[in-house]
């Protein structure tokens, strides 16, 4: 598939900090990539860069195949572009704010289309300053639209939101997915890389540690899903799956955790319980996630930040 | 450069500032209430008397004229219990409770020229001449019933007292017409022509408007560059305009476009108000344009400076104050310079407002064309300079 965006070897250091240690990654058009990492991570300054917001210390960058150090123009007329924490003009309204930034393209979406896109119709005449968050963050979504960009990058849309506005932005980014447009999405929030994106890298401490999609950064680094079984006789149960073969079986306060070897062990495991007449309140299973992952490879808290 | 989209910004920092009650208030409404503040306190304006000096070159002192009128009535009539002409004119002058009467001594100004001197060396506003022979001359006139046989009496006016003038005038003219009545039946017997007097001495509403001009156009160009690059760095304007086709140059024109109209909206309700409220009488020329045009760059130039060098968000506000507050009381705004300690004199010509602001009066009020052209030169070469170097360290990029 052809590339929207190939990076290679890049890096960028602010005095002594190394921020970006040469990375190399690419995504494909028309897929949302989400570029995951706790704050500090690089996440920012890689994007920057790629924005042409920064300028790298090293490394190449090609966006729909344009070098951006040499073809900056060409880059910027087909990219739209949200940046991080950002808050457009106070006293105009919002299709005064869409005209606006419309205007600096040689080409440019029709802006009521573009409204539609992410539901800001009923808010065309309204002030910037006047909506909620969750609309502010819609329009900057809506602006990085304007110019009708074949790649869409959006820098921690969702930060700062609560959780019915970061909904909704979810459901604009949703909405560009199948506009075909390609989406790089950097944030700290796994369950907003889980929910959107196609592909996935983690970056931390200016390296990216794995990238893939959800299911297969999962396999091979989130470890293995648990089965928590309350509420039964716990060493007769754990009697009968030592005897079925799983070997990491615990009990406590009348429970029993089993880690299982794959996510369909479980019905195996149900089944063999039923037929020593086994029973339980209730089971509780506990899938690896994305969290998992970034524990695993990095011995740090995703949420709780660069630790 | 594209024209569309430095149109398209100007607008949208139009838009801003007409909804921005706090902008429209410090850009139109203070320089406005500073005007008309500092001009009720220090101009002098109000209703008390006007003194009017009188040079009478009459020698006769009009006591031949009952003599040559034959005893007339009507002239009895209009010297009431007084002997001679003029004595009774003094007197019917104080009486309207406007105009003091002043008489200029033969000790003080014997000849025409003296007179003069003595006008310039004392700062006079408002003279009454009256010319040798006057009261025979104004008998002849009025015994032959022909009113061309009748001389002038000279006003000369401070031109640049236009409220004082239209008071003096409009007191003197009455006058002259309850003479006409009287002695000729309505017929323009006795006149006032009025001639300028061209003073250094101008009102403090005259020396206090064109640095009203030159400050306002200060503060907005450097808190304007200021404040605008802050708030749209702050909120990631400046990141977003650089993922754009929208260049930097492109950007700081129509910055620049916004600044000159801000800068000439301030001047012209500046202007209105001297104007409707002071009655000032100002000359408009190109350097007044000018001026205002290089100070707006000069300005900005240095706001530009200072968000690059300083871009902490509180700090910045607070260099912009420092820049700005001397020169707004060491560039003889709101003081002349004359009354300052010789050291701070020296101190005002290292200030750019020192030149826009004596530019502007040598411009628009004391019509020195060639202080105004000096004043201009300097402040557009400072700009030059300080814009170049403005632009040159603006960086849209991050590091």
């Amino acid at each position: 598939m052809e590339k929207a965006i190939e990076v290679e070897h890049l890096s960028k250091r602010y005095g002594q900090v190394q921020a970006v240690n040469d990375i190399s990654f690419s995504v494909d058009r028309g897929e949302v990539f989400a570029f995951l990492g706790p704050n500090g991570a690089g996440k920012t300054t890689t994007v920057e860069i790629i924005e042409t917001i920064r300028s790298p210390d090293r490394g190449t960058i090609r966006v729909l195949g344009h070098d951006i150090s040499r073809q900056p123009k060409a880059v910027k007329e087909r990219i739209g572009v949200l940046p991080q924490e950002f808050q457009s003009f106070e006293r105009l309204t919002v299709r005064e704010t869409l005209h606006y930034f419309a205007r600096l393209y040689r080409q440019h979406a029709d802006i009521d289309y573009v409204m539609d896109l992410v539901d800001l119709r009923d808010k065309a005449h309204e002030l910037y300053q006047n909506l909620s968050g969750g609309l502010k963050q819609r329009v900057g979504v809506a602006i990085a639209l304007v110019n009708d960009p074949e790649i869409v990058f959006l820098d921690e849309p969702t930060t700062g939101l609560d959780p019915r506005a970061r909904r909704e932005v979810w459901n604009a980014i949703a909405g560009l997915k199948r506009e075909g447009k390609t989406v790089f999405l950097t944030t700290h929030y796994m369950e907003e890389a889980e929910y959107l994106a196609d592909h996935i890298a983690v970056i931390h401490r200016g390296r990216i540690v794995a990238e893939g999609t959800l299911d297969e950064l999962v396999q091979a680094h989130g470890g293995k899903s648990t089965l928590l079984i309350k509420g039964c006789k716990t060493d007769a149960v754990m009697e009968a799956l030592n005897h079925k073969g799983y070997e990491e079986v615990r009990a406590s306060d009348g429970n029993v955790q089993v880690t299982m070897p794959k996510k369909e062990a479980v019905i195996d495991i149900l089944f063999h319980l039923r037929e020593k007449e086994l029973y339980y309140r209730e089971v509780d299973i506990k899938h690896s996630d994305l969290e998992d992952v970034f524990l695993n490879l990095t011995g740090a808290q995703l949420k709780e930040g660069d630790a | 450069m594209k024209a569309r989209i430095i149109w398209t910004d100007f607008m949208a920092s139009f838009r801003g500032f007409y909804r921005n009650k706090g902008t429209l208030f410090f850009s139109i409404a203070f320089p406005v209430i500073l005007i008309l503040l500092f001009g009720a306190i220090f101009s002098g304006g109000g209703t008390g008397t006007y003194t009017v000096h009188v040079k009478n070159f009459d020698y006769d002192n009009g006591e031949n004229m009952p003599q040559m009128m034959g005893n007339s009535t009507a002239l009895q009539q209009f010297l009431g219990n007084h002997s001679n002409f003029y004595d009774a004119l003094y007197e019917h002058l104080n009486q309207t409770g406007v105009i003091e009467v002043d008489i200029v001594t033969d000790q003080e100004a014997a000849t025409e020229q003296d007179l003069y001197r003595y006008v310039d060396r004392n700062t006079l506003k408002s003279v009454m001449l009256i010319p040798e022979n006057y009261s025979a001359g104004l008998a002849v006139a009025l015994i032959g019933q022909d009113a061309r046989l009748a001389p002038n009496i000279t006003l000369l006016l401070d031109q640049s007292e236009m409220q004082r003038n239209n008071i003096i005038m409009s007191v003197m003219e009455q006058l002259a017409s309850r003479y006409n009545l009287m002695l000729a039946g309505g017929s323009r017997f006795v006149h006032f022509n009025t001639s300028d007097l061209i003073q250094e001495d101008f009102g403090f509403i005259d020396f206090f408007l064109p640095g009203v001009i030159a400050l306002t156009v200060m503060t907005n160009s450097v808190f304007g560059i200021v404040e605008t690059n802050l708030r749209l760095r702050k909120r990631g304007i400046l990141r977003k305009l650089v993922t754009t086709p929208f260049t930097r140059s492109e950007w700081l024109m129509a910055k620049m476009l916004y600044m000159l109209f801000t800068s000439f909206l301030s001047t012209s309700v500046v202007l209105a108000v001297g104007i409707l409220v002071w009655n000032i009488s100002f000359k408009f020329n190109a350097y007044l344009f000018i001026l205002v045009v290089a100070a707006s760059f000069a300005f900005a130039g240095i706001g530009m400076l200072l968000t690059r060098f300083v871009t902490d968000e509180e700090t910045a506000p607070a260099a912009a104050n420092a820049v700005t507050f001397p020169q707004m009381f060491l560039s003889g705004i709101f003081f002349q310079l004359e009354t300052m300690p010789g050291f701070l004199q020296v101190i005002a010509k290292f200030m750019p407002l020192y030149y826009v602001g004596e530019g502007l009066r040598d411009a628009m009020i004391y019509g020195n064309m060639e202080g105004a052209l000096f004043n201009t030169m300097v402040v557009v070469i400072f700009a030059v300079i300080v814009f170049a170097a403005g632009v040159a360290i603006t960086s849209w990029k991050e590091k």
